[in-house]
């Protein structure tokens, strides 16, 4: 079981929360890319051994969408960061 | 009261004065209060307590603690408190205790010689690979009854258990496992040198001003531990003993199982989270390797102490001790100490620090070969090694003995550390693996971490004392894995512990291979010529112990299993005989059988009421969601494939929901209750993640947009009511109301104010016919569903479930997502590009210009008729051109929804086949087990094509 931290409520058990994967900065205009971009923006994982920095909903709390940096191996979380401001950060 | 014989009259900690009844196999025997099964069957003489896994060979007591892999029971055999797989070692007795052996058949006494050579035959290393390697027939015909019969661990009694389990979840700043010497010390020097207040010790920003909350586990129960200092420390601190901590997880989370024992709850499960957590959970004995090790009778020399020291129960009248370590030497002074008659003490090394200290005759650099008897041990043969220290001399010498106490050594307990990522290394001198570094805030301490408090320094590597093959020198007692199994496996090419483990089942019995893993990892390191290092270890494994399913389910069972959500009207469908249908958590009337009526039965009924007179059905269960904000209608626009912001007050629009690949994932209607207002309704099961997937694009990338999400579902009852005669109910339940088409239009919305109540009607329809739904506050909703009840009856109406529901659609050829759709399926693919939006942007619109999603010939949505109408297809029926055709054949797509139809007389189906529509009118056929089924595309709607029925005056 993970504690996770929501950057508004603190400190949870992971049952709390839904995963949203990884976080990805969403291209700022689609139809701009080819099809092989569109589709990796769409269908391909990094699959990271190591930091990862992904998105979770504190569904069954404040419902609000935040990302946290995992460690895929040890599982030991860094920061969480409320989602407007990691999704700005994010390249 | 029978005497126990082997009962010293004093010392330990049991209480004498109190005897308790148990009865082992039938037969009553008498123990005292505090007393474990193993030390009261001790007391009485008895050793032999089970029958070995595979080879049937006699097992005995032979330790005192949960490294226990001979003495196996099972408690209250068909009873509601059963319990297989029990260590006579870790059970406490009490009155009525009622324990069997395990694998006895037909007696745990009687040796069935003939069958144990026929098993030992087939029961080899690898014997699960190369059985199944094997032609099936074998299997069926020879193994499989054998093992059934004689094999297993005990029976599972198939009777409710019931006994009270519970579950607590906490939070330490710092857990100690293990309150022996270390774990003891360590929290005692914790509370001298730190103040109870100092957080700072382990989170230097933390401001917290609490007392600190330390926790010190044990598994033992109090009594069996230094009860004194331990009831001084829990003065201060949290302590929970007779409690194993069994799974070590991420994040410094663990599990424990507490033994409560009291009137009320029998076992608690813990789940705690800590700080920092301090291991102590000491060291094991290891056994020695020989002929005829697994004897009743042959003990870890340590355990044959604690029964002494804790139970005042001598495990033997004539002695021998066997080590190649100092440790065994002050067992073998207590032992002497307690009366038994120790004969001698064999030391497989060159010399003895003892010598000359003692009057036991010491044999140093000699060996037992073999130890003889046959439900118990009778002698053992010695024997002195060569100076080439391989082999020994030819002369032997037989000392007889009832009892034989071995040490070769000590395993560190460091099964949690292993756990929790940390790694192991073996240490040469101390002939064990120890922890090196850990992944986790841990820290090992004690004997876990190879700090004895003896001088292991002198121990002798030599574990085996090979004799003949190995054939009858266990490694694994539980799991009948023998010194021979091992050397097979390594020619065989297993070269590492975890090929061997695999191959030989070597450490996977009920005890995790406490006692047998050190030796195996040396036997194969022996037998590839390699470092044991280099053979490496596995890593561990959560249970350390074995735990009921019972403990671990908890209060978690019927009714509390899963949570069961039924709607306000949920009471009056009970009362009308509704069979529910479970939709996720939530009840749903699936139909409403009268007496005598078969479902389908039911169904035509339900069906034809709807299309000729009316019906109503509860839809309460459908998602709900308030949107407000003056961006309202942008984000629509965004998350719809169709334009709702020109959507005007009081209208109500149908909408779907697609990913960002262009699949449909969600839809529903939607109503403009007023500007920047919408009410929005999404299919049951996707309530949830609709809400989640619009707070995403809400939180993450719009987050400028002012909409405010409420989710409203449990707020609202929702009562669809449709047919040609719902206007008549209409008027009757809303006199004031004009229900005409010109004032109440079709797709249009109107919150109605009926004795106080704000009713949400909708004038919509799913199926077909003239239909409105009302959105009722939840608490009003079984009264106003009530009073349309009595509105319709002048009308016979009907209430209906979901079923009817699905196939009322169905003949109008609607779509439900999640049945028509699969995540693959794209609104194009449904033919609905009316709902697809050409003048705005949209979640998934760019992905219908990939190739893939704009290619012809996907799979799209059609109608289909048996030519027989008797016959309904199976949902998930392949379809196929050619039903004869060379094999693998095409699949040209699949049926996605099925059903009798009442109104038309006959079956009819929706499915997704390549190329759709274009195939209308050709044959294909469906072949289902062995029959082949020819059937028609046709329009997916088969009803009422032009919709007429639902805007009838
Ligand atoms: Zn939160």
């Amino acid at each position: 079981m993970l504690i996770i931290k929501c950057p508004y409520c603190g400190d949870r058990e992971e049952t709390e929360f839904s995963y949203g994967g990884e976080n990805k900065k969403r291209p700022a205009d689609p139809y701009s890319l080819s099809d092989k971009e569109w589709a990796e923006y769409l269908f391909f994982k990094k699959n990271t051994v190591g930091w990862h920095n992904e998105l979770w909903n504190h569904s069954h709390g404040c419902r609000r969408w935040f990302s946290i940096e995992r460690h895929t191996v040890t599982n030991e979380i860094k920061q969480s960061t409320p989602s407007q401001l990691s999704m700005e950060e994010n390249i | 009261m029978i005497k126990q014989k082997f009962r010293q009259t004093a010392g330990g900690v049991i209480n004498r004065e109190k005897s308790i009844s148990f009865t082992f196999n039938n037969k009553r025997l008498y123990g005292y209060d505090g007393d474990t099964l193993a030390s009261a069957l001790l007391a009485n003489g008895i050793h032999l307590v089970s029958r070995s896994f595979k080879t049937h060979r006699a097992r005995g007591i032979m330790s005192a603690g949960t490294e226990e892999a001979g003495a196996i029971v099972q408690i209250s055999k068909n009873t509601p408190k059963s319990q297989p797989n029990m260590r006579a070692t870790e059970v406490l007795i009490y009155d009525g205790l009622a324990a069997q052996s395990v694998n006895a058949w037909p007696s745990v006494k009687f040796d069935i010689a003939s069958i144990n050579k026929l098993f030992s035959k087939y029961l080899f290393a690898g014997f699960y690979y190369k059985t199944f390697m094997w032609p099936k027939s074998f299997w069926k015909l020879l193994y499989e009854p054998m093992i059934r019969q004689m094999g297993g661990l005990g029976k599972c009694d198939i009777i409710n258990d019931d006994r009270e389990y519970e579950r607590n979840n906490d939070f330490f700043d710092l857990v100690i496992i293990g309150a022996g010497k270390a774990g003891l010390e360590y929290a005692e020097q914790f509370l001298r040198t730190h103040k109870t207040k100092d957080h700072s010790i382990f989170d230097k920003q933390s401001t917290n001003d609490t007392t600190l909350k330390i926790l010190l586990v044990d598994e033992n129960p109090l009594l069996y531990l230094n009860k004194e200092r331990i009831q001084k420390l829990g003065k201060e601190i949290n302590v929970l003993t007779h409690t194993t901590v069994f799974g070590y997880y991420d994040n410094n989370y663990l599990c424990a199982v507490e033994h409560v024992n009291s009137s009320k709850i029998d076992q608690r499960i813990w789940h705690i989270t800590a700080k920092q957590v301090v291991l102590a959970t000491g060291a094991i004995e290891r056994p020695f390797v020989f002929k005829n090790n697994d004897l009743p009778g042959i003990m870890l020399a340590n355990s044959v102490q604690t029964y002494i020291s804790r139970f005042g129960v001598r495990c033997g009248k004539d002695a021998v001790v066997f080590t190649n370590n100092d440790s065994a030497y002050q067992v073998a002074f207590d032992m002497k100490a307690a009366g038994i008659n120790v004969k001698a003490i064999i030391d497989i090394r060159k010399t003895s620090p003892f010598e000359g200290r003692t009057d036991i005759p010491i044999f140093t650099q000699s060996v037992i070969l073999e130890a003889q008897g046959k439900n118990h041990i009778k002698s053992v043969t010695v024997s002195q090694i060569k100076s080439d220290e391989q082999s020994v001399y030819r002369v032997k010498q037989i000392i007889s003995c009832d009892l034989l106490a071995v040490s070769s050594g000590w395993t560190p307990s460091v099964h949690l550390h292993s756990q929790a990522g940390g790694k192991l290394s073996f240490d040469d001198d101390k002939a064990c693996f120890v922890p090196t570094t850990t992944e986790q805030n841990n820290v090992s301490i004690g004997a876990c971490n190879g700090d004895f408090s003896f001088d292991i320094s002198s121990i002798s590597k030599k574990w085996e004392i090979e004799n003949g093959i190995g054939k009858s020198s266990y490694v694994d007692f539980l799991e009948d894995v023998s010194a021979l199994d091992i050397r097979i496996a390594a020619k065989e090419g297993m070269s590492s512990v975890e090929l061997l483990k695999r191959y030989t089942t070597v450490g996977m019995g009920v005890d995790q291979g406490k006692t047998s893993n050190v030796n195996a990892i040396g036997i194969l390191a022996n037998a590839l010529d390699k470092p044991i290092d280099l053979v490496g270890t596995t890593r561990f494994r959560a249970p350390y112990t074995c735990v009921n399913f019972g403990a671990l389910a908890g209060k978690e069972l019927g009714d509390l299993l899963d949570p069961v959500r039924t709607t306000p009207i949920h009471d009056w469908h009970v009362d009308h005989g509704a069979v529910f249908e479970d939709v996720g958590q939530w009840k749903r009337p699936w139909y409403f059988p009268r007496t005598h009526e078969s479902m389908q039965e039911t169904l035509n009924r339900e069906c034809l009421a709807v299309r000729t007179s009316v019906g109503m059905m509860d839809a309460s269960t459908l998602g709900k969601i308030d949107i407000q904000g003056k961006d309202s209608g942008k984000f629509l626009d965004l998350i719809y494939t169709n334009m709702f912001s020109s959507l005007k007050v009081g209208s109500v629009k149908y909408g779907l929901m697609c990913h960002e690949d262009g699949m449909i994932f969600d839809d529903g209607v939607t109503a403009k209750i007023a500007e920047n207002h919408y009410y929005m309704t999404t299919t049951t099961g996707g309530a949830a993640n609709v809400l989640d997937w619009m707070e995403y694009w809400l939180q993450t990338e719009y987050p400028d947009w002012e909409v405010y999400l409420t989710s409203i579902t449990e707020q609202y009852c929702a009562i669809a009511v449709s047919g040609p005669h719902v206007k008549k109910v209409m008027k009757h339940v809303f006199p004031e109301e004009s229900f005409s088409n010109e004032s109440f239009t079709f797709m249009t919305s109107k919150d109605i104010l009926l004795n106080g109540i704000n009713i949400r009607v909708l004038r919509i329809s799913f199926t077909g016919e003239l239909a409105f739904e009302l959105h009722v506050p939840s608490y009003h909703g079984k009264e106003i569903w009530e009073q349309v009840y009595q509105a319709g009856k002048p009308y016979a109406i009907t209430p209906y479930g979901t079923e009817t529901m699905h196939i009322l659609r169905a003949e109008k050829g609607f779509i439900i997502a999640g049945q028509e759709t699969d995540g693959s399926v794209t609104p194009l693919d449904l033919d609905m590009n009316w709902i697809v939006s050409k003048k705005k942007d949209f979640l998934g619109k760019r992905s219908f210009l990939r190739k893939d999603t704009s290619r012809k010939n996907r799979k799209k949505l059609v109608g289909i008729i048996t030519k027989d109408p008797k016959v309904v297809l199976p949902e998930g029926a392949q379809l196929v051109k050619d039903p004869h055709g060379s094999i693998p054949v095409n699949m040209e797509g699949h049926v996605t929804s099925s059903y009798y139809s009442a109104t038309l007389k006959r079956s009819i189906a929706l499915a997704l086949i390549n190329g759709g529509l274009e195939n209308k009118g050709k044959t294909l056929y469906a072949p289902i087990e062995g029959s082949i089924i020819p059937v028609e595309v046709t329009s997916p709607v088969f009803y009422d094509p032009k919709g007429d029925r639902q805007h009838a005056e």
